[in-house]
């Protein structure tokens, strides 16, 4: 009996020590990209600004993302986004979608 | 208080005490001495067996007038109460058939007197291996259905009514998740869970009156008195899934102290439709531990409980735009990378949930003094982005309950208090709901009487709930009745029963301060600080009738909820995006139905056992004449079981189930909600003994690869509707030790 409950105790040990509290993405990257509403009313999720890594992606989620002279200005649907032009953090995403040919 | 100070905590409460034996003895009613009976101890959730000489053993701790479970299938069960001095034999009617008992089950139930109440009890014994969810088991009871998506979100709802008004307790400590969301599931799985029960509307008192719509009562397995270790290992494999799931169990004993300690871990991938295409994002990951110290003493018997329960619950069919434009194809992918898509993604929920318990119950001659401590905490985030949490709350519950159980001549009495305190805490600046807390006592008596063939029940509760929200100046003072009577009548096979319990609910936190944007529904969610109480009258009547072969339950209701707290759409959007959805408070709402099961061994065939039951329901919102949102779809459901017990079948196939589930169509509906079609779904099962500790169970889920979209499915409204899984083979194994 003896035994077998301190056999047990390490079990349970064992799966305390390897739980971790939440899913921590702080280390990871990932591929972000704008969310633009069109002029029709219509939401584009289609311009890429590149991948995004540890404090980086978490400073783009958090404070969003400003146009850099690297990425430079840029039209889209008619609009012209200059060099420093803040694109706040609701209309960044990194998130997956589902992709119908599974390319990701 | 860390883990070391929980360790410590719990070694100091136990001490080791002589004991002496007792026996009892269980025989046939043709004086046969009967083996490997089940002899269950229900106050102490202790199983015995017989042994070939029909004798089980008890190490005198047994108090006075406990009660004892007999069981053994092929037998009628019987409960019988000890008596301190008396001898302990049992007779066991066998039954003409000998597969199960058709009719009333003499059993012992927590809810209350299962003669007097519509209690209905359901063993999840092997839960693991013959169903893919607790969820999926419970919705093959009349009357239960569910709201979810796949397998991995998923909640009970109980004759239209879910949420905060289905209570749910697990060995006494009610479960508070943010139950009132329906993408929160239910917070833990079948790990260790022994059985079930169910009351349908507010009829048990003892445990609080928010039950408007049901009570679940879960209940561990019983523990085991044995000189070596038992336990099992247990793995399952489900295709539509890929889902991969393990559990272990040991129970150990010694003298008269008992240990369980149960474990899992189950992964799952995205589930594939009936298309072959997948649903990006419906993975989900669970890992539990939970163990359970015990010293069932002749006078004083002590319970200790710990659960630890961490689920990761992809949030499927999600509409970042928040448009309602997506389409099928954007959420959805044509095959499965198993490298990548066990991984969590976004939006994702990340919960934890850890459950402490302490029941201690003390008998003298006359009463059961009963005493109960748990402390509850679920810790629930949701991401939509990889790094920020859209909300991180915890909601912290602690319960005290003290209970008296005597009886005076015929009369059955429970009194008792109980003290609640629930403290809802955000972690971070953003969040849906606000920080409050809320301080709830009650105080309750039940009487039942039983003489012959005739008893009644008869209940009251007081309550007082104070709600107190400091961020918006809010300290508000409930108090309301709650209460209960029933009364039952058996003449031969005829069985009459009529219950009528009225209720209250105060309104939740989420009702009236919510205030913001959850990506998990996809809309702006908006409180109402006015909401009153919500009283509900609850009628129900059962009649029964059974032979040897065959049984029948009708079982009509009507229940009447005044107030009625609903969310409803408006015509408005955050950004021009998100619909924004207001919690409202309707005059009265009616909800009535029927349930009818039929219950058939033909004498042709008796190792043949046929189940069936219809379940109709219909709602109306009296202040508009219209029907209620989410009203479940009216169903048959059929279960057909063959044993193959008494035939030598090859790799040692013992038995075969199939199960048939049809929905009516649903256009009982509100004008924000789509109408559904019926369908239906054929399951089947076989189960295989190739040796005396081996069970395997292979499977097919959706045999014929419906497409199909319950009513109740909480994407439904998402992309014209997204279906549930296509057609699915799983695996099971376990082994016993």
């Amino acid at each position: 009996m003896k035994n077998s409950f301190l056999f047990c105790l390490s079990l349970a040990g064992l799966l305390f020590i390897s739980c971790d509290k939440d899913d921590d993405h702080h280390d990871s990257c990932h591929e972000c990209h704008l969310e633009i509403v069109m002029t029709d009313g219509t939401i584009d999720h289609s311009t890429e600004i590149g991948e995004f890594c540890g404090e980086d992606l978490h400073d783009v989620e958090e404070n969003g993302w400003v146009v850099t002279e690297a990425f430079g200005a840029f039209e889209f649907d008619g609009v012209t986004y200059e060099v420093g032009h803040l694109f706040n953090s609701d209309e960044v995403h990194c998130e997956e979608h589902a992709d119908h040919d599974h390319d990701h | 208080m860390n883990k070391l100070q929980l360790f410590l905590f719990f070694s100091l409460l136990f001490s080791v005490s002589a004991f002496s034996q007792n026996e009892g003895i269980v025989l046939s009613d043709q004086n046969e001495p009967l083996n490997d009976v089940d002899v269950f101890l229900v106050q102490q959730n202790l199983l015995l067996k017989t042994n070939e000489s029909g004798v089980f053993v008890l190490d005198d701790i047994i108090p006075n007038n406990s009660y004892l479970e007999f069981y053994k299938v092929g037998y009628a069960s019987s409960v019988f109460q000890y008596k301190e001095g008396e001898t302990i034999k049992v007779f066991l009617k066998k039954l003409h058939v000998e597969l199960d008992e058709i009719g009333i089950q003499e059993n012992v139930t927590v809810l209350g007197n299962y003669k007097h109440l519509n209690i209905e009890k359901k063993s999840l014994n092997n839960n693991f291996i013959y169903s893919t969810s607790l969820v999926e088991n419970l919705n093959q009871l009349s009357g239960v259905n569910s709201i979810g998506s796949g397998l991995g979100i998923q909640k009970v709802v109980i004759r239209g009514l879910s949420g905060l008004r289905v209570v749910t307790y697990l060995n006494g400590m009610r479960i508070a998740n943010q139950e009132w969301a329906n993408d929160h599931s239910i917070g833990f799985t079948d790990l260790g869970i022994g059985r079930v029960e169910l009351i349908k509307g507010a009829s048990s008192l003892k445990f609080g009156g928010d039950a408007v719509g049901g009570v679940l009562y879960f209940q561990d397995e019983p523990f085991t008195k044995s000189k070596n270790p038992k336990g099992f290992l247990a793995s399952k494999f489900d295709n539509s899934h890929f889902l991969f799931g393990n559990q272990f169990g040991v129970k150990l004993s010694k003298n008269n102290l008992y240990f369980n300690l149960y474990g899992e871990h189950t992964a799952s991938s995205d589930y594939r439709l009936p298309d072959k295409n997948y649903l990006f994002n419906s993975r989900f990951q669970n890992q539990a531990l939970k163990f359970s110290f015990a010293r069932l003493g002749e006078k004083l018997q002590t319970i200790i409980r710990y659960q630890y329960n961490k689920d990761q619950l992809g949030i499927p069919a999600h509409d970042c735009d928040g448009t309602n434009q997506i389409t099928l194809q954007e959420i959805t992918s044509t095959s499965l990378n198993l490298s990548e898509d066990y991984e969590m993604t976004r939006p994702t929920q990340f919960i934890i949930n850890h459950l402490f318990n302490l029941e201690s119950t003390y008998y003298t001659n006359t009463i059961k003094y009963s005493f109960f401590a748990g402390y509850f905490i679920n810790n629930l985030q949701e991401f939509e982005k990889w790094t920020i949490p859209a909300f991180d709350m915890d909601l912290s519950t602690s319960t005290m309950r003290i209970n008296l159980d005597f009886t005076i001549n015929k009369f059955d009495f429970n009194t008792g208090v109980q003290y609640n305190r629930q403290e809802n805490l955000n972690n971070i600046k953003s969040r849906l709901i606000p920080d409050s807390y809320s301080n709830n006592v009650g105080i309750y008596t039940t009487i039942d009487f039983d003489k012959n063939n005739f008893g009644f029940n008869s209940g009251i509760r007081l309550d007082y709930k104070e709600i107190i929200c400091n961020d918006y100046d809010y300290n508000k003072l409930f108090n309301a009745f709650n209460s209960s009577v029933g009364v039952f009548y058996k003449n031969n096979n005829h069985l009459t029963r009529i219950t009528y319990s009225g209720s209250y609910r105060s309104p939740h936190l989420s009702e009236l301060f919510s205030n913001g944007l959850h990506h998990g529904t996809n809309r702006y969610e908006v409180g109402t600080s006015n909401l009153d109480i919500e009283h509900s009258h609850q009628f129900d009547f059962k009649y029964q009738w059974n032979n040897d072969h065959f049984g029948f339950v009708l079982n009509p209701f009507l229940q009447i909820i005044t107030d009625f707290i609903a969310i409803n759409p408006i015509d408005s959007f955050y950004l021009d995006r998100y619909r924004i959805y207001n919690y409202v408070q309707y005059d009265e709402v009616n909800m009535s139905g029927f349930e009818l099961n039929l219950h058939y061994h033909p004498h042709f065939l008796h190792n043949l056992h046929i189940e069936q039951s219809y379940s109709f329901i219909n709602t109306v919102n009296r202040d508009n004449d219209s029907y209620l949102f989410f009203t479940p779809a009216n169903k048959i459901k059929t279960k057909l079981n063959l044993d193959f017990d008494i035939y030598d079948l090859p790799f040692g196939l013992k038995n075969l189930t199939l199960y048939h589930l049809y929905a009516f169509e649903q256009d009982n509906i509100v004008s924000y909600e789509s109408s559904s079609d019926s369908y239906s779904i054929l399951n089947g099962e076989l189960l295989f003994n190739p040796f005396s500790n081996l069970s395997v169970v292979v499977g097919v889920k959706n045999m014929f690869n419906k497409e199909y979209i319950p009513h109740l499915s909480r994407i439904k409204e998402v992309a014209g509707g997204v279906p549930e899984p296509g057609r699915s083979f799983n695996l099971s194994l376990k082994y016993d030790f």
